[in-house]
């Protein structure tokens, strides 16, 4: 195993992550380097007709054959130009080695572009069927619903709906977005319908199902990092190794980062890892404000509520504190009220979802007439829940203008006072450093 | 015992909850009419017990929210479905629906129409027919009789060159009857059409009229007002449509004959119901 993980200090996090940050430049580098000194490309001059005759767009035998037969007969051709037989049995042999490399790359390629090509039909097939069961759901909710839902479960973001600005005005577009929460939802339910079966079973068809969920939605950023994250966290429990959650984080960027290295511009993904992150860092710490003060055990009623509220408040805090920077840069705003209403809106969504995406896969078997019935009763207890969501959405207009636009050229007040609000936390939780650990901030 | 006793009260609430729903869409032996709000297009529903006929699709999904509405939920049959003519904002739609429902009987003019959505449509329709269902080209005096007394009558031009008319005119024109009701479906139809059916002696007094082309000024002419001079217009138009429907001059023609008008662009779906001696709305709303 690659990953030998075990529980260290601070410290020893801080330089992982140098690690991984030089691992990814180390990726980026060698990529430019192995372009540039690629054998069959060192005399790119001389054997550029050669080359260019090794590449294919189309899928075709017959194309890979001719395409050989016209490079030995350039070889050949080149050769009779040479008055020394010596030399030109010298290049002749490096002809012939490039040829090999080429055909070789050649055959490469060819393979590469029929992989890209059934994994294109694959996807065209999913997304046919995708397209039929949402047809399908458009029978049973509103436009506005299903668009709502569709963000949820599918994270598709739909600008035109109705409720999109008052999600963008109240800071909780995230939850339009499908992000690791989902891929969490989706892995706790599969772990919950797969518990009959063995542990290694188990494991497998949780990851298949996981997996074909990020399939099915296209590779969104965040959605690999969290199932990168949840597939290292699940091989390494099986195989009896020591897990911690900073080092997942890191070691799933590097995995995505090895296979999509032009993900490195990729906002989404930066957002989803420094959020996950932030919440790895800082909500324990501040949950500890409160959980000193309240002993889990025997408490009222008002104060398990209150809790559950805190918690949200102090994970949504926790995910925005390290993402601030990317938003005052990218985006140059303050959203003010994301703080107060992603508190107390958010610890419903987790129900919604699950409810949502339980529409989803009745969809797959509305052909039978009870399932029917049931999308129909569902549905319609559905939609008064999601009415009166969107309507807490929409309730905090009056509170937009607490969210303020930051000029260019503040940016680094905004971010210096930033930093000093995270250092004072620090100094005032150093001694609470050590919580307990858990893996991820879903709750399954 | 209280365990079991237990589990019997919940199994029964949820049976009485699901039984609420189903007894809550159970169609009766009235005809239901339900002109649905497709924006600008047209798109039709009618329903008597477990028959449907579905006039159009509309050209984009909206139409779905209307059949998810008023259909019965476990029913994925639609008896009869007419093509009135082959423009977008009448069968844009309609591959979709027949990818969801099953039909019995398919009605679809002739067109000499090759477009990307018409072929896609014809290949929906010969998978349709491999499923068993009939496709016809309506024809004059052809009926389709509802199960609980009603007829529909095609009331086509006969022997007429489908190229030399305009692709409006070539719309399918029908007659539904229902005990001492009479309600005439026009799709697109336009002045010259309206005149020749004046012209043949085929039209009667009309209790309800579905206004030709969504209100155009091409269509509703007084002469065909007059003859058939319905009590009740219904114009399927979209909100703000940039056509300008409907025309004043038409809205004006509906009101020299006496003739009351309901929009969808201003009251979303319309339902209208008969039991055969009286017209009544049922329920008009905008969908979400």
């Amino acid at each position: 195993m690659f990953i030998h993980l075990k529980e260290n200090g601070l410290v020893s996090q801080n330089m992982f992550l140098i690690y991984l940050i030089l691992f990814i430049l180390t990726i980026i580098i060698s990529k430019i380097l192995i372009d540039q000194f690629w054998l069959a490309n060192r005399n790119r001059n001389s054997s550029k007709s050669l080359s260019e005759n090794t590449y294919f767009d189309t899928l075709c035998y017959e194309c890979l054959e001719r395409s050989k037969n016209q490079m030995f007969s350039l070889v050949e051709s080149q050769n009779e130009l040479k008055f020394s037989n010596q030399s030109g049995l010298i290049d002749k042999q490096v002809f012939t080695v490039k040829g090999l490399i080429n055909q070789s790359k050649s055959l490469l390629n060819f393979w590469l572009a029929l992989f890209k090509y059934r994994f294109f039909r694959l996807e065209n097939f999913l997304e046919e069927i995708q397209a039929k069961k949402i047809n399908v759901l458009k029978l049973y909710f509103s436009q506005d619903n299903l668009q709502f839902t569709r963000g949820l479960v599918l994270g598709e973001k739909s600008p035109e709906a109705s409720f999109y600005p008052d999600f963008t005005n109240a800071g909780m577009l995230h939850v339009l977005v499908a992000s690791g929460f989902n891929v969490a939802l989706v892995a706790g339910a599969a772990r919950r319908l797969t518990r009959f079966f063995s542990r290694k079973m188990q494991l497998t068809l949780i990851l298949a199902v996981v997996w074909t969920y990020v399939i099915l939605l296209k590779f969104q950023p965040p959605l690999l990092r969290a199932a990168w994250m949840f597939s290292l966290v699940f091989l390494l429990k099986f195989l009896g190794q020591k897990t911690q959650r900073v080092r997942v984080l890191a070691w799933s960027v590097v995995i995505i980062l090895s296979f999509q290295p032009a993900l490195v511009a990729s906002l989404s993904l930066w957002l989803s890892v420094l959020a996950t992150l932030g919440i790895m860092v800082f909500s324990r710490r501040l949950s500890l404000f409160w959980q000193e003060g309240w002993p889990k055990n025997g408490e009222p009623q008002l104060k398990r509520v209150s809790r559950i509220f805190l918690e949200e408040g102090a994970v949504s805090l926790s995910a925005q504190a390290l993402i601030f920077p990317l938003l005052i840069w990218f985006f140059h705003s303050l959203n003010l009220v994301s703080f107060l209403a992603n508190p107390l809106l958010l610890p419903w969504i987790g129900g919604i979802t699950q409810a949502a995406g339980l529409q989803f896969l009745l969809a797959f078997f509305e052909q039978y007439w009870p399932v029917r019935v049931i999308l129909e009763v569902t549905s319609s207890l559905m939609t008064g829940v999601l009415r009166l969501y969107l309507a807490a959405v929409a309730w905090w207009q009056p509170w937009y203008f607490l969210n303020q636009t930051v000029a260019e050229g503040l940016e680094q007040r905004y971010l210096a006072i930033w930093a000093g609000i995270i250092g004072i936390f620090a100094i005032l939780t150093r001694r609470k450093r050590e919580v307990k650990t858990h893996f991820f901030h879903e709750k399954v | 015992m209280k365990k079991f006793k237990k589990r019997l009260f919940y199994t029964a609430a949820i049976l009485a909850f699901l039984g609420y729903f189903v007894y809550k869409k159970w169609p009766d032996s009235s005809i239901k009419v339900i002109f649905c709000d497709v924006g600008q297009g047209d798109s039709i529903l009618i329903q008597q017990d477990f028959f449907q006929v579905l006039i159009d699709s509309g050209k984009d999904d909206r139409v779905l929210g209307c059949l998810g509405k008023f259909l019965p939920a476990w029913d994925r049959t639609i008896e009869v479905m007419i093509l009135t003519h082959g423009d977008e904002d009448h069968i844009g739609f309609f591959e979709e629906i027949l990818g969801l429902y099953d039909t019995k009987y398919l009605f679809f003019p002739a067109t000499n129409k090759d477009t990307a959505t018409l072929q896609a449509l014809k290949e929906a329709i010969l998978q349709e027919q491999a499923n068993g269902a009939a496709l016809k080209q309506p024809i004059l005096g052809q009926s389709v009789r509802l199960p609980e007394g009603g007829w529909l009558t095609f009331l086509e031009k006969p022997g007429e060159n489908p190229a030399a008319q305009s692709k409006n005119d070539r719309s399918i024109v029908f007659l539904l009857e229902y005990g001492r009701t009479s309600w005439l479906f026009t799709g697109d139809l336009e002045e010259k059409g309206e005149l020749w059916l004046v012209a043949s002696g085929l039209l009667p007094q009309v209790d309800v009229l579905k206004v030709g082309h969504h209100g155009s000024a091409t269509s509703s002419s007084l002469v065909f007002l007059e003859k058939i001079s319905p009590s009740l217009a219904v114009i399927s138009a979209g909100r703000k449509n940039s056509y300008g429907h409907p025309a004043q001059s038409v809205l004006e023609n509906l009101a020299a004959v006496g003739s009351a008008v309901l929009r969808t662009d201003q009251l979303g779906d319309i339902e209208l119901a008969t039991d055969g001696e009286t017209i009544w709305v049922q329920s008009t709303g905008l969908r979400e």
